[in-house]
């Protein structure tokens, strides 16, 4: 698995707009995880500023996430789920095609702000998710690349160990596969 | 940032405040505000100094109620009367279920000394179906017509309370008085670069509703020296709830005065049907509002006392959680420290807009020199866009005719050179548009999608070189789109790029994809695969309204073209390389939202 290439890039998942559940505007609190190949990133568990604490239906979340993802994925999925005692449910996913910011034409390092209409279990148009994308420069070999992917991941590792400890059912689980991953 | 609301919600949404959206959504146009684009446009054309730009403030009182069950939506719509045309300057905002309204949204206008300007008001009670639309959208025809006040600007500006109160009347000066009364207040706009982004809470505030909690907002207002005070922002209403906190509100220097102005806080309980019960007031300066922030202390809300002159110190409190002091630049500060506008140009060569040898075509080529709608268009338009394009060199294509190889070409250079598409100045696009008329046979379907794909190319190839280019494709057109979806995907595309589309209708067609285009309604394009656009880059100017006086070009064009640049730069952090050092600007920035 160390030898298939991958690109670095910093994601953000910025904010949530009219965001619904059964029609109604979510009240509840709300965050965001950046999932790809059945991996799941971010989501807030711990860290407060990750979780829209004001909740309500246009939350902000403003949760960066540095993420090395395979050269051949296709899509990054986005999820937003709302908080609440029992469990978390999914307000929404959004596919965000990589090639949107992986494409030609553009600057390496350019800042790409992006927009994703969000569609609910039954695949219903369910608000809209805004995201900020900048993709790290290649650094000339895969050797550097190899060595900023452990740099990257340590934040996410914090966050887990950060959402354990809150007692949360939360989104512990996703973000430990990634870690186990990592290792 | 009114979003989908139910009726009663359209009451309830902020108004003023602003919000330089904090991510990458579609930016609240500047209503009312100033449009320097258009200022500059006018002072470089040798009127300097003849103008100073007012704001209008409304309000009125005893309104006619309209309305059965409830009173009436009122909203004030400004014209001002050029050559016997009414034109439309501003609109207010829809005030829910009220006789004596305050709007907030200010009107802003160009006070010309020399000039009579007469203005026109005229006073609609709006339907609740149309409460959380745009008021721009807002079609008045539909509209109960609650009265109409005229005056010239000279009369209140000349006032030394620099405000007039008329009575309402009769719609197109009829005599009669419909009773109720419109007070104008007018103000000098001071152009600042100054803004405060402020985040507000309160706590331990009175219950006013008895089944469940107060439903608290905030309306803030200046205190003007010439008595009274003017309303500068409503926050959006927090439901249930006696420890609210409100969104972000962002101040500019232009609304609050400056930062030893008082200004009058006042908590209000949201009543739908629309007599808000005052919860508490205070009276602070921003400068005050700083204090609370670097103090993190709470400042008691009063009420005045219903008997006696004395004021009831409450247990509700303000808070301040943020509160950051930050330069927004202004669309001209960008272009004068070197930002450079290309304006690109795609001309309709399609079958619909006539043959070119029957003289009811638009593209009609008349013998005697008499020029066409298009090339009418092409020389207005380029007139003013010339002026904002730094070399003068345009990207001329044509799009939806047969070529001279026999192929239907939606991209083809207007210009000769096959491998050159840039031709020079105005004269440039008429010449090469003339001879491409001769050389190609109009065709179709009309199609948009490969001239904003072609643009986009270009505006993102720039990436590679420098950050401080900003690309606009104008696109002339008879405006019977054909692939709207595939229109719709190119522009999702390319909002993401430095890029703005400016399409202007020729001839007497019906432009409502145009208009579908021109996201104006609130409703942002998105493409099949689910992306939805970044932010709005098309404006959509008629021709047919600019030559019947309704608009004007110069406005109509530049209207939201320097909204369109700013959210690009803003949204990116991009600043103007020449100005005033940043380090003094933002002297709190260091410990803002980690404290909170």
């Amino acid at each position: 698995m160390a030898t298939t290439s991958f690109r670095s890039i910093e994601i953000t998942v910025v904010s949530g707009e009219d965001l619904r559940i059964d029609r109604k505007p979510v009240k509840r609190k709300t965050f965001a995880t950046v999932k790809f190949d059945r991996q799941s990133f971010g989501g807030g568990g711990g860290s407060t500023e990750n979780i829209d604490e004001r909740g309500g239906s246009y939350p902000l979340w403003n949760e960066k996430m540095g993420l090395e993802i395979p050269v051949d994925t296709v899509f990054l999925t986005i999820e937003v789920h709302y908080c609440s005692n029992s469990r978390n449910r999914i307000v929404g996913t959004a596919n965000v095609p990589v090639s949107d910011f992986l494409g030609r034409y553009r600057p390496e390092s350019y800042l790409h702000l992006l927009s994703y209409r969000l569609r609910d279990g039954n695949g219903e148009r369910n608000g809209i998710v805004n995201i900020s994308v900048r993709v790290k420069e290649l650094e000339s070999d895969s050797e550097p690349a190899i060595a900023s992917k452990a740099t990257v991941r340590v934040p996410v590792a914090e966050t887990a160990a950060f959402c354990r400890s809150r007692g949360g059912v939360v989104i512990g689980v996703p973000i430990w596969s990634s870690c186990s991953y990592k290792s | 940032m009114g979003g989908c609301f139910s009726d009663v919600k359209g009451g309830q949404a902020a108004v003023g405040g602003g919000q330089q959206s904090a991510g990458n959504s579609v930016t609240e146009s500047s209503g009312g505000g100033q449009n320097d684009a258009v200022d500059f446009y006018f002072r470089s054309h040798g009127l300097e100094g003849l103008f100073t730009q007012v704001e209008l403030s409304l309000s009125a009182s005893k309104l006619l109620d309209r309305d059965i069950t409830s009173k009436s939506d009122p909203m004030v719509v400004v014209y001002i009367k050029k050559n016997g045309v009414l034109q439309e300057i501003g609109r207010t905002e829809v005030i829910l279920n009220n006789l004596n309204p305050q709007w907030i949204q200010k009107v802003s206008v160009a006070f010309h000394f020399e000039t009579v300007q007469p203005l026109i008001f005229r006073v609609y009670d709006i339907d609740t179906k149309y409460c959380n639309v745009p008021v721009k959208t807002i079609k008045l025809n539909d509209q109960d017509f609650l009265g109409e006040a005229s005056c010239v600007l000279s009369e209140i500006i000349t006032k030394q309370s620099r405000s007039l109160t008329l009575c309402l009347k009769d719609r197109d000066g009829g005599s009669r008085n419909l009773g109720g009364s419109l007070t104008v207040r007018a103000e000098e706009t001071i152009a600042s670069r100054s803004i405060v982004e402020i985040v507000l809470r309160c706590s331990h505030l009175d219950n006013k509703d008895v089944f469940s909690k107060s439903d608290p907002f905030l309306r803030i207002s200046r205190v003007v020296e010439t008595g009274g005070s003017i309303p500068i922002c409503k926050t959006e209403v927090v439901k249930d709830n006696l420890n609210p906190v409100w969104r972000t509100l962002c101040l500019s220097m232009q609304k609050f005065g400056d930062k030893d102005n008082p200004l009058v806080i006042e908590c209000f309980d949201f009543n739908s049907n629309g007599s808000h019960e005052l919860i508490g007031k205070l009276q602070k300066s921003m400068g005050d509002l700083e204090k609370l922030y670097r103090e993190k202390s709470g400042a008691n809300f009063v009420i005045p006392s219903s008997h006696g002159g004395y004021e009831k110190v409450l247990k509700g409190q303000l808070f301040v959680d943020h509160f950051v002091e930050k330069t927004q630049f202004s669309f001209i500060d960008y272009i004068s420290s070197g930002f450079q506008l290309n304006f690109m140009v795609a001309v309709d060569f399609t079958a619909s807009n006539g043959n070119p040898y029957s003289p009811e075509s638009l593209h009609y080529i008349d013998r005697s020199g008499r020029l066409n709608s298009y090339q009418q268009a092409i020389m207005e338009v380029g007139e003013v866009i010339q002026f904002y394009d730094t070399d003068r060199r345009f990207p001329a294509w044509g799009f939806g005719a047969r070529t001279r190889d026999g192929n239907i070409s939606h991209c083809f250079n207007l210009s000769t050179n096959p491998t050159e598409p840039e031709v020079e100045g105005v004269e440039g696009i008429m010449r090469a548009y003339a001879n491409a008329l001769r050389n190609v046979s109009l065709a179709g379907p009309t199609l948009f999608g490969q001239v904003i794909n072609k643009a986009a190319e270009i505006a993102a190839h720039s990436l590679f070189a420098n950050i401080n280019k900003y690309f606009v494709l104008l696109i002339i057109t008879d405006g019977v789109l054909t692939d709207l979806q595939e229109t719709m995907e190119a522009l999702v595309r390319a909002s993401d790029l430095p890029l703005s589309i400016l399409i202007v209708g020729v001839g007497g067609a019906d432009f409502k994809q145009m208009e579908v285009l021109d996201a104006d309604n609130g409703h942002r394009l998105e493409s099949c695969t689910g992306r939805v656009a970044t932010r709005d880059i098309v404006q959509f100017v008629s021709m047919r309204e600019v030559h019947r006086g309704a608009i004007s070009l110069v406005g109509a064009l530049l209207e939201e073209l320097p909204e369109q640049f700013l959210s690009y730069m803003r949204n990116r952090d991009i600043k103007p390389t020449t100005t005033t050092p940043l380090h003094l600007a933002q002297p709190y920035a260091s410990f803002a939202p980690q404290d909170i």
